[in-house]
């Protein structure tokens, strides 16, 4: 792509991008999570969002684990969805997993993954379709940090970042 | 045997604000490019044996009016104003040590053993060959880093004493022949790690070409292949490898405890597993009782240390940490695997934005410091990769 065609198409999508209904807009519509949405980052727990930092930049968090549990006790459900200012983009959706890195723990976040995928693409379509990060914020564990093999495993198959904590809101914003 | 950590500090020297380094019996330097890191190994290398370097200085013919003229002459040319008498300021043990006071150090007498200096392996190690034989210390120009000049010289003695020991094949070392000075054996895993990861079948011999000799590598009764046809990995790996086989000798080895080993990124042109191999050599140097110290660029290092601390802070059986290398709980690896959960490892990553070294030494994962967790920037770009696809995979329609 020359720089001249790279220069004229980005003012339109950057337009397009910013008519994106928000994130506490788009929850609010979705009738099991109505009830879910929290300012800032009071959907997590204080533990939890000691392991974030910048998060003044978080526009409101649900908290999935606890909302989804009487509807669904014995599936697996991911922990949280938290909308994330942009300055200069779209708000973008932290769908947010703090798990431990314990041998086979992968397995258990691909598997919530799957199920939060799964409800969200049947019960809210719209919010699944925002602008998204997937991370899995590892908690504990003797992990190497660098286990390049996994990382990437879980990048290309199920597009799940992993990423020890702290987690910076702000890294959202250099996308 | 010393008692308290060693401690170098240093502020104003060349790039570095501020270092304050505590070696371990293991200490690696991360850094990018430039972030004062040999600058660091050759000045505790000076420090600790000033009298033996300006005894090779002056019986070279070299000779200095100051300080500025004895920087040039060790650390090399355009190196003179990198220790400036005004603002420079380096202490070792918390004495205050100044260059010019180094630069008139009485040299050593000749024959005189060096107490606690022993080998630095520099990064221009596979320059050090001409017509397949290490030059000696006058064959390089004035303005050579001195650490470059002496291991080259100290490279040819090596070779030299074995060709005259008539032995042909340098390495792998045969039973019964697994030393160049005496019959102590390297370890069985290095030796194996090594032979296969690196020489492939090749043996590491000298020959006569002419009237000179020659290192070359020769598989079988093939035609030997002279230094400049060797591959990467074995041009850059064959100097660290011969410069260390001595230190494995049993009459240096007794001398080994707290005697210092430096070396330049010894991963340097080598693949992944060779890397292994060369740490495990490094743990075996480590389990003789040298105090080693090293600079790299590689995660595979840091990837070592890191399941050390954890397997050692976890009381874990040595035969864990040689599972790492795929290698059987024999006798000898498992000493070299039990020294190495005892041994002190400091890590150190020389930031270049902020000019200071930052102690980053237990690699830990869930550390608020950016630099431990990318282990001094050697994952970032892998991380940054995995972190973009993660995004594109999760925003496809």
């Amino acid at each position: 792509m020359s720089s001249q065609k790279h220069k004229r198409s980005a003012p339109a999508a950057k337009e397009k991008r910013t008519a994106s209904p928000s994130f506490k807009q788009t929850v609010t519509r979705v009738p099991a999570l109505a009830e879910a949405f929290r300012p800032g980052l009071q959907a997590l727990i204080e533990q939890d969002r000691k392991r974030l930092t910048s998060g003044d930049l978080a526009t409101g968090s649900i908290d999935l684990d606890g909302t989804l549990r009487r509807q669904h006790p014995q599936d697996r459900r991911w922990d949280y969805g938290i909308g994330v200012h942009s300055q200069d983009g779209p708000e973008h959706v932290l769908w947010l997993e703090v798990h431990h890195a314990a041998s086979g723990e992968a397995q258990a976040v691909v598997e919530k993954f799957a199920a939060m995928k799964g409800w969200l693409q049947q019960h809210a379509p719209a919010l699944w379709a925002l602008p998204k990060v997937v991370v899995w914020l590892v908690s504990g564990g003797d992990h190497n940090p660098n286990d390049r093999r996994r990382r990437t495993a879980l990048a290309e198959k199920h597009g799940i970042r992993r990423v020890s904590p702290p987690f910076d809101l702000a890294r959202l914003q250099k996308r | 045997m010393v008692d308290k950590a060693p401690r170098l500090k240093a502020s104003q020297l060349g790039p570095i604000q501020a270092a304050d380094i505590t070696f371990g019996d293991l200490t690696v330097l991360l850094g990018p490019q430039a972030s004062g890191k040999s600058l660091l190994l050759q000045t505790l290398r000076l420090i600790l044996d000033a009298p033996h370097v300006v005894q090779r200085l002056t019986l070279e013919g070299y000779e200095w009016d100051d300080a500025r003229g004895f920087a040039g002459a060790f650390y090399g040319e355009g190196m003179e104003a990198l220790w400036s008498p005004a603002s420079t300021r380096v202490s070792w043990q918390g004495r205050a040590v100044s260059l010019s006071a180094l630069a008139k150090t009485k040299s050593a007498a000749i024959g005189v053993p060096r107490p606690t200096w022993r080998l630095y392996v520099p990064a221009h190690r596979a320059i050090t060959f001409r017509n397949s034989w290490p030059r000696h210390f006058g064959d390089y120009s004035v303005g050579d880093p001195f650490v470059l000049r002496e291991f080259s010289d100290e490279l040819r003695t090596v070779i030299a004493i074995q060709s005259r020991r008539q032995r042909n094949a340098l390495f792998p070392l045969s039973v019964g022949q697994q030393s160049l000075f005496s019959d102590f054996a390297m370890s069985i895993g290095a030796q194996r790690l090594l032979e296969t990861s690196v020489y492939g079948g090749f043996q590491l011999k000298h020959e006569r070409h002419g009237l000179q000799k020659r290192l070359v590598l020769q598989q079988g009764a093939d035609s030997p292949l002279p230094f400049l046809v060797w591959s990467t990995g074995q041009r850059e790996l064959s100097p660290l490898l011969l410069s260390c086989l001595p230190l494995l000798d049993p009459e240096h080895a007794r001398e080994a405890v707290g005697t210092w080993v430096v070396m330049e990124e010894p991963e340097m042109g080598l693949h992944p597993r060779a890397i292994v191999a060369v740490l495990f050599l490094l743990l075996e140097l480590l389990a003789k009782g040298y105090r080693i110290c090293v600079s790299t660029h590689s995660p595979h290092v840091l990837d070592l240390l890191w399941a050390l601390r954890v397997l050692a802070e976890k009381n874990a059986d040595p035969a864990w940490v040689l599972r790492l290398f795929d290698l059987e709980p024999e006798p000898d690896n498992l000493a070299v695997a039990k020294s190495a959960l005892a041994k002190t490892i400091k890590v150190y990553y020389l930031d270049r934005q902020e000019a200071k070294a930052i102690d980053v030494s237990r690699l830990d994962p869930d550390s608020p410091n950016v630099h431990e967790t990318s282990w001094g920037g050697l994952t970032e770009w892998s991380t940054k990769t995995a972190d973009v696809i993660a995004d594109f995979v999760a925003n496809q329609a």
